[in-house]
């Protein structure tokens, strides 16, 4: 497979057409990052994009030394900042919809194909409950959360996107995971009686 | 429920129940409408052109050069300027001190020798008077 380095190095000679095959690599990953800041497949869409768009303007000013990707998903994440800030101050623009068998009310899956299926239903009122905690965050804290547990990553890593030390990051995700487990408590006990 | 277990039954629940994925919304022209704004004749990449290193440095030196000439060649008469009005002032300053300091002695002096002036003139007016003839007629001057 043509590394990231390469393919750029053919995009900054003129194949601009060549973009698209960095756009197919990441856009999975932006989408679902957007996605888990926003909580909306189409708002993250067009978020995405746009990262890809800006990254593409900005190529030229792409310093090496870091990973393609982690440039990439700090633009995505500030595009999140402005989405933010056109909605409002804190991130309570996501409009999850009060009917909570909505097929838009969950950021997650909620068919867990080795569960019992006649838990579903429990497991749908969990999603909702960690959908509903997980917005309340405060932005920063909210990022946080959705990086390392949503896309999996390192801490050094989100440090990175985030432009914070590490210290910092673990701080965020603190007090996400502390804001979380307290609204989750009654949920978590339920199903932990059952 | 502890911090710790807590955190177990997150990820053990998250593990279970991904973050949904976009592919179930209608996602294929993803890449083509991202492509249609990129190559859109209005969108040109922006080129940074990048310096040479040695263009860099070469800049910079002359950048030290220039201002070292600056520095050097207009500041310090301006300097010397000042170090002679500062010296000026030092022995204006002096004099006005020692004026101050010895005001009085001089001022005790200059009497004391008008006095002794006057005293010799008197002695002397005295003298001349005595030597004269009785009967003679004091010249007036």
């Amino acid at each position: 497979m043509t590394s990231d380095e390469e393919i750029i190095e053919w995009v900054l000679r003129g194949e601009v057409d060549r973009y698209a095959e960095l756009v197919e690599r990441y856009q999975q990953s932006m989408w679902r990052l957007a996605y888990g800041m926003v909580g909306d497949f189409e708002d993250a869409k067009e978020i995405s994009q746009n990262g890809f768009f800006k990254a593409y303007r900005h190529l030229a000013g792409f310093r090496r030394s870091a990973r393609f990707s982690t440039w990439l998903y700090r633009i995505v994440v500030n595009e999140c900042k402005d989405f933010f800030r056109r909605k409002g101050r804190r991130p309570v623009f996501v409009q999850l919809p009060s009917d909570p068998e909505s097929e838009e009310a969950v950021l997650f899956e909620v068919a867990d194909p080795r569960g019992d299926p006649g838990d579903a239903v429990a497991q749908r009122e969990l999603a909702v409950a960690l959908s509903q905690a997980i917005e309340q965050l405060p932005m920063k804290q909210r990022m946080a959360f959705t990086l390392r547990h949503l896309q999996g990553m390192s801490l050094e890593e989100i440090s990175q996107v985030m432009g914070c030390r590490t210290g910092t990051v673990k701080a965020h995700l603190f007090r996400a995971s502390e804001h979380i487990r307290i609204l989750m408590e009654p949920f978590v006990k339920e199903e932990a009686d059952r | 429920m502890n911090s710790a277990d807590w955190q177990r039954w997150l990820e053990n629940w998250l593990a279970r129940h991904p973050l949904k994925s976009p592919t179930r919304v209608a996602g294929a022209d993803y890449t083509r409408q991202v492509m249609a704004r990129i190559c859109a004749p209005s969108v040109p990449v922006q080129v940074e052109h990048r310096v040479p290193v040695w263009t860099a440095v070469s800049v910079c030196l002359g950048i030290v050069a220039g201002s070292s000439i600056l520095f050097f060649g207009i500041r310090n008469p301006h300097r010397d300027l000042v170090q002679q009005a500062e010296r000026n002032q030092q022995i204006l300053l002096d004099v006005s001190n020692a004026i101050e300091r010895h005001g009085d002695e001089l001022d005790e002096a200059l009497r004391m020798n008008n006095e002794m002036l006057a005293d010799s003139l008197s002695e002397e007016a005295s003298v001349a008077r005595s030597e004269l003839a009785p009967g003679e007629l004091e010249l007036l001057p």
